[in-house]
């Protein structure tokens, strides 16, 4: 033995690159493959590439939208107008006032098929040859666009949509008669750079010349026609002095303007509504990762314990021990980073790839470093948060139990600095998602729902164990087994339940989210519902209309109502501009509403506030309006709303409000005036028939024929056209849920693995003493059956409101409550954890009984 | 962080270089108190060889475990190779058994990620010694493994494993080896051979040997054999047959 050195330094030694060891000691560890790590890799990988993805998406879809606003919006401000348009001293201004102005005409009308006898309603859009003036056609086959809808030889030309021509059977170069005018079909339309692809129409879109247009002589008082002036500026004129001066040359007029940052506004609500959710998904995705992360990195070092508590024996210090384990978690933690951060950066590029006729408006494929950097932070901070408190632990685990052969993990809370460390991280994250989130009200109920429910988890499985060690001891040995099983020193029983009710609260709102989506499809199909909508009947036809309705067998007039449009000034004196009013109330304040007025309330009306008036009524205007709009409002009985028809301004007090079911399909109007105010005005009117399948053809062509301005919309068209775009977003929300299902399923998986060693020595020791597959399946069974159930009920609770908050608030749909959707999941989830822990033991059992006993 | 020991060598060098005195250890169960060790007093001379034998349960892993530094003492004193374990923390310890203490296991424990040859460096590699790798080999070829360096525990024979856990517990040249029952796990023959391999390194290094064993031959080999029972200390064995008990 060498001589004792003269002066024994027991100081530990520093400043030898304790961190080179440790990864000296890591590297060896990780020469062993990923074993015991891929559900840790995956579950990071999943968590980072979810938040990438939608990081990168949302930017994506901004980009897009930024870089197409002009085109889709087809101006530097757009100025819309209904009715009869702009009067000649407006439109004067705004020539003098534009290096280009242009204008744009829509209405939807029929078109009559000149090879047959079909027809079929069309939105009808009269442009001038400047159009656009952003964004360009794409036509097919491809011309100059002035080519296409030229004149000649007396024939005017048009561009259709591809679904018009096999709607009414015709081709290109075929001609179709639109009011009074035959038109030549020269191209169909590929690209129509101011329209939302995937957007809902009644009808395909046919497009003219404003000279076509007029000849149609579908213009006439009361047209349901939207006039568009489609300005660009000046070069150094801006917009909002621009549109100043307009609003002082003009006060009061009654347009709307739309400048750049309302380019198409409802992309940007398909944008928000969509980031919302996927940052929902993102979150989950995140959270339930976590949840995994910390499984596999509980379940790996319970399985190095022995590993651990030797090099104790050898002289390792819980640093070293700890350095040792955090470098081995960090490096696959950011090859997991790494790996979620490529695939989450190519989204947009899959999402192009996918689904590029479905989008509203295409995302910019491009590199968004910002999206990844903070997704990988994302990742850093959710790996630290959960493998911190098991590598703490892991330093502390008692050497002393290698001369017991019974080195036990250790229990309780790790040293206060790594409790801190925890909490700073977990704040960070937190203080991140809030700060990198534009849906800050989704988020922070997000946060607060995550959060109770892990800690209502862990107290459920607090509960489980304490109820299970006070139960009287059962007297079958296999039932016993289970229920200690439970209780026993060290049994991951929280980590378990946590993992199982993560994991089933997602599977729970996925389902009930998929039950009330599917709802929304089915019940947009009435038990009854009419088969036509007749639109701008003529004051002077609705005699003869209504006569040929009742002279055609098998139809039915359900109801005729005037139309006028008008647009909401005031509410109650205040104008829209600054009054104060829930933001669901938008599409009723901005934008042309339909108006009409009744003597008596319409069929099925149903007041819930004020009265009715008299038929007689001769008063001052006066409205019965919609309960939920005026609870959005925040009017109610005796307030007044003024709106503006035809440049008139009428302000009418509310008598009555009704309640309005919107899903059903008839004609409803949101604001009916009481007799004497609105008579006089240019109307229109809309009727519902319906028409036995016998009678439907004929009645839409004898209507049709008599009346060329007359657009007949087939209920059933309509429907079926509703449907595929639910469908469509069903699809896609399935989709992207997939990605939690994925998620939860992992973790489920690995709360099962985390118990495999300890089963495999169950599963042994029992067979030595002679128990059969069935006594050693039983008990896991029961064990699990146990732990799943309970946890089962909980998860339904936790699902169900999730479920509830992202139908209501993100989708702003109706939910119901499926209890059978909701027990088929979790009983599901229950059978796929115990089944996946089945196959575990079963596996098990076949391990050689010897080789098992050795190695312990 | 422990403050550095300054240690007196002339009276190092007299001290024993394990001491117990009065030693108790009692832990706490669900089942009340067990105390395990019930007042040993021990002391072991510099490269004196002590066999260690007693019924199961007696407290001798445990007595180990504690002359080791990986128990704490609930009342009693510990020093070993003069430093009393009483001021150290348990990473003091862990540094300490560094450079003073080698252990042997009757289940082996080598670390089943490292090769037979990063097993024997790990305490040299803690200990910062800069060829630890080459003092390594050396080490397992002085145990006749020179053509198994870069085999896992899991390609070894019983015998190799623990030819590999000599090695390593004797890579730093400790002053103190303890070994509890190395030849439990091992055959006769093998267990003969690493036995005879153990002393002849320990005769070489002149390391002080706390032994475990039930195998009186292998007792018979060291220079003095205690018998543990129920936690104490009784007669030394040689002393109980001298006396006809």
């Amino acid at each position: 033995m060498s001589a004792l050195p003269a002066n024994i330094n027991l100081v530990p030694e520093i400043g030898r690159g304790p961190w080179r060891m440790a990864w000296r000691f890591a590297r060896r560890e990780l020469r062993g493959g990923l074993n015991g790590f891929r559900i840790f890799m995956a579950c990071i990988v999943l968590g980072v590439a979810s938040i990438a993805g939608v990081g990168s998406l949302a930017e994506a879809f901004r980009a897009g939208l930024a870089e197409n606003a002009r085109a889709l919006l087809g101006a530097d401000v757009e100025i819309r107008v209904a009715a009869h348009g702009a009067t000649d001293d407006q439109f004067a201004w705004l020539r003098d006032n534009s290096e280009t102005l242009i204008t744009v005409r829509e209405l939807r009308a029929m078109a009559y098929a000149d090879t047959s006898d079909e027809r079929t309603l069309v939105e009808l859009k009269g442009i001038d040859p400047a159009y656009p003036l952003y964004g360009a056609m794409t036509l097919a086959p491809t011309m100059p666009l002035s080519k296409a809808l030229e004149t000649r030889e007396g024939l005017a030309g048009a561009l259709v949509e591809k679904t018009l021509l096999a709607r009414i059977g015709v081709t290109v170069g075929d001609t179709v008669r639109v009011g009074d005018k035959q038109i030549e079909i020269r191209a169909t339309l590929v690209r129509e750079p101011d329209r939302v692809a995937g957007a809902f129409t009644l009808g395909p879109r046919l497009m003219v010349t404003n000279e076509t247009f007029d000849a149609t002589g579908l213009v006439r008082l009361g047209s349901m026609l939207r006039h568009k002036y489609r300005v660009r500026l000046a070069a150094g004129e801006t917009v909002r002095p621009w549109v100043e001066r307009l609003g002082a040359a003009f006060p009061g007029a009654a347009w709307r303007i739309y400048d750049l940052d309302d380019a198409q506004p409802s992309v940007k609500r398909f944008v928000n509504r969509l980031g919302i959710f996927l940052t929902l998904v993102g979150l989950t995705a995140l959270v339930i990762g976590g949840v995994g992360i910390a499984n596999a990195v509980a379940s790996y070092l319970s399985g190095r314990t022995e590993t651990i508590a030797t090099l104790k024996c050898l002289g390792a210090t819980s640093d070293v021990i700890f350095r040792t384990y955090f470098l081995e978690v960090g490096v696959l933690a950011l090859i997991g980073i790494a790996v979620g951060l490529v695939l989450g950066g190519g989204t947009p590029a899959v999402a192009v790839w996918l689904a590029r006729d479905a989008l509203p408006v295409l995302p910019l494929v491009s590199f968004y470093p910002m999206p990844l950097i903070v997704a990988a932070v994302f990742g850093i901070l959710t790996t630290v948060i959960f493998t911190l408190w098991p590598l703490a632990r892991a330093r502390d685990i008692p050497a002393a139990g290698l001369f017991r052969d019974i080195v036990s993990p250790i229990r309780g809370l790790p040293p206060i600095r790594y409790v801190l460390a925890t909490a700073l991280a977990l704040a960070m994250l937190v203080g991140l998602a809030l700060l990198t989130t534009e849906y800050l009200f989704f988020a922070r109920w997000f946060i607060a729902g995550a959060a109770v429910s892990l800690v209502a988890f862990w107290i459920v499985a607090k509960l489980i164990v304490t109820g299970a060690a006070r139960l009287k001891r059962p007297k079958s040995p296999i039932l016993r087994l289970a229920v200690s099983n439970l209780t026993r020193p060290g049994a991951p029983t929280a980590g378990i339940v946590m993992s199982i009710g993560a994991s089933l609260s997602v599977l729970v709102t996925v389902a009930l989210l998929d039950t009330n989506l599917s709802r929304q499809i089915s019940d947009r199909i009435p038990d009854r519902a009419p088969t036509f909508f007749f639109i701008d009947i003529q004051s002077d036809q609705v005699a003869a209309f209504e006569r040929i309705v009742a002279e055609t067998s098998g139809a039915e007039l359900l109801q005729r109502m005037p139309n006028l449009r008008g647009r909401l000034a005031l509410i109650n004196g205040i104008s829209v501009e600054e009054a104060k009013f829930d933001p669901r109330a938008s599409w009723f304040v901005n934008g042309e509403r339909g108006l009409t007025y009744a003597a008596a309330p319409p069929e099925g009306v149903e007041i819930v506030a004020g009265a009715w008036w008299p038929e007689d009524y001769s008063g001052p205007p006066a409205i019965s309006l919609d309960a939920h709009i005026a609870e959005e409002l925040g009017i109610g009985i005796g307030d007044t709303l003024t709106f503006n028809v035809l440049g008139r301004r009428i302000t009418a007090e509310i008598l009555s409000l009704r309640t309005i079911d919107w899903s059903r399909i008839r004609v409803e109007f949101a604001t009916i005036f009481a007799p004497g105010a609105l008579e006089g005005a240019p109307q229109t009117h809309v009727a519902a028939i319906n028409a036995s399948p016998e009678a439907e053809d004929a009645l839409h062509r004898t209507v049709t024929d008599h009346f060329a301005n007359i657009s007949a919309v087939r209920i059933r068209d309509v429907i079926e056209t509703l449907t595929d775009m639910f469908r469509r977003i069903a699809t896609a929300v399935r989709a992207s849920a997939s990605v939690t299902v994925v998620a939860g399923l992992l973790v489920l998986a690995g709360a099962v693995a985390a118990g495999y060693r300890r089963r495999v020595y169950d599963a042994v020791i029992l067979k030595v003493l002679g128990a059969t597959r069935i006594n050693v399946i039983g008990a896991f069974v029961i064990e699990y059956t146990i732990l799943g159930s309970i946890t089962a009920l909980l998860a339904a609770v936790v699902g169900t409101a999730a479920s509830y908050g992202v139908m209501y608030f993100v989708m702003e749909g109706d939910w119901v409550f499926d209890p059978i959707a909701v027990t088929v999941t979790a009983v599901a989830g229950v059978a796929v954890t115990v089944l996946l822990g089945f196959a575990g033991t079963w596996k098990a059992l076949g391990e050689n009984v010897m080789s098992v006993l050795r190695t312990e | 962080m422990p403050e550095p020991v300054e240690l007196d060598l002339s009276v190092a060098q007299l001290e024993p270089m394990v001491l117990l005195e009065d030693v108790h250890l009692t832990l706490e169960s669900r089942a009340g108190e067990v105390n395990i060790l019930r007042g040993i007093d021990l002391a072991i001379e510099k490269g004196e060889s002590v066999g260690v034998v007693g019924p199961s349960g007696s407290g001798k892993s445990t007595m180990l475990a504690v002359t080791a530094g990986l128990e704490r003492t609930s009342t009693g004193r510990v020093v070993v190779a003069g430093t009393a374990y009483d001021g150290l923390t348990e990473d003091g310890l862990a540094l300490f058994r560094r450079h003073h203490i080698g252990i042997v296991f009757q289940a082996f424990h080598l670390i089943p990620a490292m090769t037979a040859l990063e097993n024997v460096a790990v305490p040299l590699e803690l200990s910062g010694i800069e060829d630890a790798i080459e003092r390594a080999a050396a080490g397992l070829s002085a145990v006749a493994l020179a053509d198994r360096l870069d085999h896992y525990p899991a390609q070894l024979s019983g015998g190799e494993q623990q030819r590999v856990a000599l090695a390593r517990a004797f890579a730093t040249e400790p002053a103190l080896i303890l070994a509890d029952e190395p030849t439990g796990n091992l055959d006769m023959a093998t267990g003969r051979q690493i036995i005879d391999l153990m002393f002849e390194i320990r005769a070489h290094e002149n390391s002080t040997l706390l032994l475990i064993t039930h195998d009186p031959a292998v007792a018979d080999r060291c220079d003095r054999v205690i018998h543990l029972n129920d936690g104490r200390i009784t007669i030394p064995a040689d002393e109980a047959v001298a006396a006809g008990t």
